[in-house]
């Protein structure tokens, strides 16, 4: 049976640290931290939950320590979550917490279901090949043999993200960092994700190239109707991208709702405070 | 044969600006209207009186405190925009219900043609058919052709005025609201924004608008409200003072 949502997060968290039964109780907003007054163990985030359904942004905004790249690094699993669990509909229909899955399986989530774009490129790309080689790398990942079908479709992916054609054969270690994060772009999307996540992807990039990527990314969620979470502590790409925007503060989320409701009336005094900081 | 579209019962809206000590501002108190397809009503009062925010509200970009909503589309399909869930308004939103700001929010590098379009996205259309859609609506507001593929950042406040027009009506929306559309305009482009408006009306749209200037809200308006301090000071029906004036004649 089909689940009228992409994805399902439920009660996500992640601690560092051995932990104990106060944890919870003394970090957060309200405390002002994300370290436990008793034994000294840091709670990342804890109970993130929501719903994403299919072609829609949802935003995640907030400042550092607020939980929101750790966030999406547990549903990517690039770390362990500490609580919660994890439902993707296109995973045995959203019926299994796809955290617990297999390593084989685990593959296939990361490599064809979902998509993680890293802030830093070098994260999300092999510098020491070129880029088209990025991007069969992914499709081989998914069993695609045939050189010429990768190659067609290396071609294809980095025309959408605007990669010139005389560039495919280049090693991104000398791309310019907007270049670098189009590349990483065009390999996240090679499977056609059902959900992409986006982390800062445009932060440190120079305003007029952060336009175009900006553009870019949109126009792909037009064109593929991929469903996206977008982190950033920038509120005007937030605003640009998302239709609804989580506000995390010390690890949990202190407001959600549109988003220009929440950039325009904003409830919690932590959100005015940033709505009053940054516009 | 009830024709009403829009039910609005005792709105009301306070913000309270924790940054500012709790300070308590009531922006809106207690608005009820009820207005049918084909209408529209216009809205005036000085700025702070409660028109943008009776129309965020209604747009929930403001988050209502108290009060009811009720918009029935044309499929008779009834929704309480006040309380209705986030994913709800994101659908009524991109087909349906229109907000004209003031201002155009310009999107970097997106052409005035592709800004007017893109309301159109996602909607199974190929591309040279929305921009046939854009370029008639730009046309008609009388924005020269060769601004279409330029970038909005680089026009003048009305002709950015113009495209946030287009950009509204391009999906031919049911319920439309608009907060001072025509403010930058001249008396010939206000006409000609006040006629695109008057054929949606024709066309069964429901409108509640703030225009500061008289002849467009003479030719639109069917009722008119005064707000002063977030609160109604006057109502005026208009077709009750057209049927009054018929009445006399006869």
């Amino acid at each position: 049976m089909e689940t009228p949502w992409m994805l399902r997060v439920d009660g996500l968290g992640r601690r560092y640290g051995r932990g104990c039964a106060r944890c919870l109780d003394t970090t957060g907003p309200g405390a002002d931290t994300n370290s436990c007054a008793e034994c000294g163990s840091i709670v990342a985030c804890a109970a993130l939950s929501f719903d994403l359904l299919p072609g829609e942004t949802l935003g995640i905004v907030g400042e550092s320590g607020s939980g929101k790249t750790t966030a999406l690094r547990c549903l990517y699993m690039d770390e362990p979550a500490t609580w919660g669990q994890a439902y993707l509909s296109s995973f045995d229909g959203g019926s299994r917490d796809y955290l617990q899955a297999t390593l084989p399986e685990r593959r296939e989530l990361r490599s064809a279901l979902m998509g993680l774009a890293y802030q830093q490129p070098a994260m999300g790309l092999n510098l020491q090949i070129t880029a088209g080689g990025n991007i069969a790398e992914r499709l081989l990942n998914v069993r695609v043999r045939r050189v010429s079908e990768i190659r067609d479709r290396a071609k294809y992916l980095l025309g959408r993200t605007e990669v010139p054609q005389d560039r495919m054969d280049d090693i991104p270690a000398h791309f310019s960092g907007g270049m670098q994060q189009r590349v990483q772009l065009a390999k996240v999307l090679a499977n056609s994700p059902s959900v992409l996540l986006l982390d800062e992807l445009t932060t440190g990039l120079d305003v007029s190239v952060q336009a175009g990527v900006l553009d870019l990314v949109r126009e792909l969620q037009e064109q593929t109707g991929v469903a996206m979470v977008v982190v950033s502590h920038d509120l005007g790409v937030i605003r640009l991208l998302a239709g609804r925007t989580l506000v995390m503060k010390n690890g949990r989320v202190v407001e959600s709702g549109l988003t220009d409701q929440v950039l325009e009336d904003p409830h919690h005094p932590y959100t005015q405070l940033l709505v009053a900081s940054m516009t | 044969m009830d024709n009403v579209s829009l039910e609005i019962q005792g709105l009301s809206k306070r913000f309270i600006l924790h940054i500012r000590d709790g300070l308590q501002v009531d922006a809106l108190h207690d608005f009820s209207l009820r207005t049918r397809r084909g209408e529209f009503t216009g809205l005036v009062g000085h700025s702070g009186s409660g028109k943008s925010t009776l129309l965020k509200c209604l747009f929930r970009t403001y988050l209502p405190d108290s009060g009811t909503a009720a918009y029935t589309d044309e499929s008779g399909q009834r929704t309480d925009l006040a309380a209705a869930d986030e994913h709800t308004i994101l659908r009524l939103r991109a087909s349906g219900l229109g907000y004209v700001s003031q201002t155009l929010r310009v999107i970097p590098r997106v052409t005035v043609e592709r800004t007017v379009g893109r309301p159109l996205a996602g909607r199974g259309l190929d591309r040279d058919e929305v921009l046939r859609k854009a370029r008639f609506l730009l046309e008609r507001l009388n924005l020269p052709q060769n601004l279409w593929d330029s970038y909005p950042a680089l026009l003048s406040g009305g002709e950015q005025q113009r495209v946030n027009v287009a950009k509204a009506l391009i999906s031919e929306p049911n319920l439309l609201l608009l907060d001072e559309p025509t403010s930058a305009l001249d008396s010939n482009n206000q006409a000609a924004v006040v006629e695109l408006l008057e054929e949606r009306l024709d066309g069964g749209a429901t409108m509640i608008g703030a225009f500061h200037d008289a002849p467009s809200l003479q030719r639109l308006a069917s009722s008119v409200i005064r707000l002063e301090r977030g609160r109604v000071t006057q109502f005026e029906d208009r077709r009750e003072a057209v049927l009054a004036g018929s009445s006399n004649v006869e």
